[in-house]
């Protein structure tokens, strides 16, 4: 008798095992994400306002977006205390997608240091970032005679204080036998830098650099079934940023591979993202004539 | 003279060594006997059939000459004196053959015999494979599958198939029931080589789990070696599954339909010229799909079908001579569509023939098997119709292996096989930036190979494998030297094995296994640099052949006729791999980075035999880490090496069967479970912008991202699943039904696939999927 009472309770036991096995487990996913905002942006004497987008970062992807209303955002010019409470913009993108930007009309000025910050109303929580501009720079052109044409001979000085330089380029402005267009080719020196007593040097071989050009000339207008096309220089610049120290992309180079990491390129204390801070420069400048034509470009500038 | 390499020279020297000192053994030979021995029944080859020459006047006396068929059911005995003897040939479940034959001096004797099968002792034969093989009998990584062992696992169809019964080994794990992606003791897919009759086949498995491109229908024997396989087989760093494909009855027509739910599948055979020539062919199609919507209502976009074909022709007493051919496809979506964006799909063909020709030269004291193979692979991935990924491999093979040596050494007998193969292999990519530094491009990808493997079977109960390949690849020009070397001791009861092995891998299967979904594998040589954005050039990756190093070591005892229980350790080193940089853009691009693993662990296995009554229960500890040390590791991680599990590091893994046979019905039950899978986490959202000049933030290019932990630092819920089958059969004459009720996931377990990271939707593995299937079979 008992044997048959126990049969009907061990099928239950058994079901109710195997329906609990059949339950669903929790994965654990998006527990409470400390920081509060993921900043993005870049505070420079260049720009008439200045900007940044704000990311709060959510447990889930939500549309739209928090209210704008409850965050405060604001920069401190930490030189003289002044502080400004920027103003804020929603975009909607064709894809629904919004973006979040405050921004405040005002130059930065060079040699200040700011603290950008953006405080949640609800519960103070904020996430900040103190970045510095950058006093002026100067920039001094050496030209030397190198034994070898391949070898570096004009070697570019950017003195200056607390900056270091970012996506440093050669323009080189140029026009070819036949025709009177003419075309201007930027040609990469990212990663050549390298730190000197006084700011940063550049390494130049305007023969190397001549070589780039008429490869983007040639493939812009065509060869014309000449091997070495000619090519008369106009003019020749250095474009560059002059960047705040921490604007420092790992591996030399902006790589939206790495930098999309929240690791990679951070200085938002209590947050995530990168505020930067920086100018641009163009600086002209007139190499010799005999460097100009060993690296077989055309002199016109008598 | 030989510099640098000299440690290799001293190996190449080592190798001439082996070869000179069993050369004299094949120079010095006398008369010998040869031949084949089959099934009279149906043309089949009998393996492990006894062949012995006895004095001719006493009947009772101990055999002069000795030996058993291999694989093929080809036996040779060499240097055998000239004399008068009486020639048995005897298997268990056969009547026995015997003959008087006179050897002159230096005579080539070639009887091929084709035994009689004993009604009476049918049950024997049975026996008999299942002592050859079974779950628990493994020696040294190796496994012997017979078809009639996938017929014990439970699956959704009537029709069993080498995937379903691969999943029940405790060192095989499966990501999913779907995807066709199997890891062997921490090896992944593209590292494992699978052969069919001599071909390569890239993709085996088709997109829904159950299945491959074996069925049971076709499958003579497979051959797994889980690891330390020898020197047979190269190019891949993993595992080997090596399946013959079954000739067709060259005395009988017979065929075989089948339906259920999930496939139809037909198989039609008989003979050509009765007696010498037979044709074997299979065809299935999958109906899931149609299937899911209409009958479970539930989404399953799977699509495969496959076909084979075979002909085995026998010209003569000296010659055998077979051609496979098979193709196979497949379609599915693995991932659902995110918003109102269609989903996209994967698909892959294989296809391939082979031509193989086993003769016996009367001239020479070898067998040789000579095989022409071509094989190819495609694999694409896109929306419908419109392909955004494509990758494609394809290889001419051509082997010569040679039996060329039987006879005594040391007390004990040796057989040595050598061979050598020849392969022009070619990869072809169109990727779409898939992996940025991969070229998009027709990439060569040759290779040759050269290996000797002698087996020494000694008084004692030692057997000893030793082994070593030379393959050259494009990589280098000096060949790679592989040593290999298996040993078996069996005493009493008691048997052990082990194994170990150099491998390397010229041919990689690249895939971003940051995504679980995403099978997409591209086949190319080794990846070279390419546009590197950064501006640094990725030494590590130029030129680095993958490399593995095999060591196991196993128990396996039979107490009892109707117990064996096995245990294997294992420890597999791999160095050169290349794995997906991790990028908060898991699912656009990848970069690849260099990474060395390493997977050790043990497995036990308990098998049971009791009429009605089989079962099974295994057990599998790993534990897999690999450790990625690519430019980006150290500005994401902060650490020169970036130590992680990768996703199919599975720590425990069980599996269960129990089958009973009673008054002509059949019934199994099957239960896995597999401790979670490691995934990464994903921790919150928010944007990226890319600050790389002066500019206002309404200007910067921006997107939505995921914010993940430390990659593969968490890990996903256990995996269980309890499956079950019931059949009866039905015979009437010469034909005979079959129908079979099963059960998938009976207790609806939801095991989960993957989660999609934006959208939170977490997709499951296959649910509660109850199948009625019917069989017929005629002979």
């Amino acid at each position: 008798m008992n044997m048959r009472m126990q049969r009907p309770s061990a099928a239950l036991f058994l079901l109710t095992s195997l329906l609990l096995f059949g339950c669903e487990e929790d994965l654990g996913l998006r527990e409470a994400v400390p920081e509060p905002f993921t900043l993005y942006g870049v505070l420079s004497p260049d720009l008439d306002i200045q900007s940044v987008r704000v990311y709060p970062l959510e447990r889930f992807l939500t549309l739209p977006l928090e209210d704008p209303h409850g965050i405060v955002f604001t920069s401190t010019d930490l030189e003289t205390g002044d502080q400004i409470v920027w103003q804020d913009t929603v975009l909607v993108a064709p894809n629904g997608q919004q973006d979040l930007i405050f921004w405040a009309p005002f130059r930065a000025e060079f040699g200040h240091r700011y603290r950008v910050e953006a405080t949640r109303a609800s519960d103070g929580a904020r996430s900040y970032a103190d970045v510095a501009i950058p006093l002026p720079v100067t920039v001094r052109l050496d030209e030397f005679d190198s034994p070898a044409i391949t070898e570096t001979n004009v070697r570019i000085d950017i003195e200056g204080e607390a900056f270091r330089i970012l996506k440093p380029e050669i323009v080189y402005t140029i026009t070819g036998l036949s025709d009177p267009s003419t075309f201007t080719f930027g040609i990469s020196h990212q990663g050549s830098e390298r730190p000197v007593e006084k700011g940063w040097a550049l390494d130049v071989n305007l023969w190397a650099d001549r070589y780039h050009v008429q490869a983007k000339f040639t493939a812009l207008v065509g060869s014309g079934g000449i091997q070495c096309p000619i090519m008369a220089l106009q003019s020749v610049a250095l474009h560059l940023i002059v960047g705040d120290p921490p604007w420092n992309p790992p591996g030399g180079s902006f790589d939206p591979n790495l930098l999309s990491h929240q690791n990679a390129l951070d200085n938002v204390e209590n947050g995530l993202g990168f505020v930067g801070a920086g100018y641009r420069i163009a600086e002209p400048f007139f190499p010799s004539r005999e460097a100009i034509e060993d690296a077989c470009f055309v002199y016109v500038w008598e | 003279m030989c510099g640098n390499e000299s440690h290799r020279c001293k190996g190449l020297v080592f190798a001439l060594l082996v070869l000179c000192a069993l050369a004299p053994p094949v120079m010095a030979q006398t008369s010998r006997i040869n031949g084949f021995v089959t099934d009279q029944s149906d043309g089949r080859v009998l393996e492990g059939a006894t062949v012995a020459l006895f004095p001719p006047d006493t009947a009772q006396a101990a055999p002069l000459y000795g030996t058993a068929t291999n694989s093929e059911g080809l036996y040779i005995l060499n240097r055998v004196a000239a004399g008068p003897y009486v020639l048995r040939i005897s298997f268990i479940g056969f009547n026995p053959y015997s003959e008087t034959i006179t050897l002159r001096p230096d005579q080539s004797l070639t009887v091929s015999v084709a035994l009689r099968p004993d009604p009476e002792a049918l049950d024997e034969v049975l026996v008999e494979t299942e002592r050859s093989t079974g779950v628990a009998r493994i020696t040294a990584g190796r496994q012997r599958i017979r078809p009639e062992e996938l017929e014990l696992i439970p699956t959704p169809d009537v029709s069993a198939d080498l995937a379903s019964y691969l999943t029940t080994l405790p060192g095989i794990i499966s990501i999913g029931d779907r995807g066709g992606q199997l890891f062997v003791r921490g090896g992944e897919p593209p590292q494992n080589l699978t052969m069919l009759d001599g071909m390569i086949v890239y993709q085996p498995f088709h997109v829904l789990g159950f299945y491959s491109a074996f069925p049971a229908e076709i499958i003579d024997r497979a051959d797994f070696y889980a690891g330390g396989f020898g020197a047979k087989y190269a190019g891949r760093l993993s595992s080997v599954i090596d399946v013959r494909a079954r000739p067709g009855n060259n005395r009988r027509f017979g065929g075989m339909a089948s339906g259920s739910p999930f496939t139809g599948a037909l198989r039609l055979e008989g003979p050509l010229l009765p007696g010498r020539a037979s044709f074997l062919v299979s065809a299935r199609e999958s109906f899931i799909d149609q299937a899911g919507t209409s009958l479970y209502k539930e989404d399953l976009p799977f699509d495969f079908n496959d076909a084979f074909g075979k002909i085995h022709f026998t010209p003569g007493r000296r010659h055998r001579f077979s051609a496979t051919g098979f193709r196979t496809s497949d379609r599915g979506r693995l991932v659902e569509g995110i918003a109102d964006t269609e989903a996209q799909e994967i698909q892959w063909t294989n296809s391939g023939f082979s031509l193989s020709w086993l003769s016996l030269p009367r001239s020479l004291p070898i067998a040789t098997k000579l095989t022409y193979s071509r094989s190819e692979h495609r694999m694409e991935q896109g929306l419908p119709g419109d392909t955004l990924r494509l990758s494609m491999i394809s290889n001419s093979r051509l082997t010569l292996d040679a039996t060329f040596s039987e006879g005594s050494f040391f007390g004990g007998r040796s057989t040595t096989i050598a061979g050598w193969d020849v392969i022009f292999g070619d990869t072809r990519n169109e990727l779409g930036g898939l992996f940025q530094n991969v070229e998009d491009s027709s990439t060569p990808v040759p290779s040759f190979g050269f290996y000797l493997e002698p087996e020494f079977v000694f008084p004692g109960g030692w057997r000893l494998w030793p082994g070593f390949r030379l393959q050259g690849y494009n990589v280098r020009p000096l060949p790679y030297l592989e040593p290999r070397l298996r040993v078996a001791y069996e005493r009493g009861t008691h048997h052990f094995s082990g194994a170990a092995g150099l491998y390397n891998q010229q041919v990689v299967g690249l895939n971003d296994r940051r995504d679980p979904t995403n099978v997409f594998t591209v086949w190319t040589g080794i990846p070279r640099d390419r546009d590197d954005s950064r501006g640094v050039r990725n030494e590590l990756l130029l030129g680095r052949i993958g490399r593995a190093v095999h060591v196991l070591l196993g128990y396996r005892s039979s107490p009892k006729n109707w117990i064996e229980y096995a245990i294997e350790g294992f420890y597999k080193r791999y160095t050169n791999l290349f794995v997906a940089e991790w990028t908060a853009f898991p699912r656009l691009t990848a970069r690849l980075q260099h990474a060395t693993g390493r997977s050790l662990g043990f497995e036990t296995r308990v098998e049971v035999r009791r009429e009605p009554f089989y079962a099974y229960l295994t057990y599998g500890l790993s534990n897999t880490k690999y450790a990625a040390d690519g430019n980006a590791v150290a500005i994401l991680f902060g650490t020169t090496r970036l130590h992680y599990r990768p996703p199919h590091d599975r720590r425990h893994n069980v599996n269960a069967l129990a089958s009973v046979s009673v008054r002509g019905f059949g019934a199994s039950l099957r239960w896995q479970f597999g401790s979670g899978l490691p995934f990464t986490r994903p921790l919150a959202f928010d944007g990226f912008a890319l600050i790389d000049d002066i500019r206002t933030a309404f200007d910067l290019e921006n997107s939505r991202r995921v914010v993940y932990e430390r990659p593969f630092g968490s890990e996903l819920p256990t995996y269980h699943r309890l499956d079950a089958s019931i059949e009866k059969t039905w015979r009437i004459h010469h034909a005979s039904l079959t129908l079979q009720g099963s059960a998938i996931n009976l207790y609806d377990r939801r095991n989960i696939f993957y989660v999609d990271t934006f959208s939170l939707r977490r997709t499951n593995q296959l649910p509660f999927l109850p199948s009625i299937g019917l069989k017929v079979e005629f002979e």
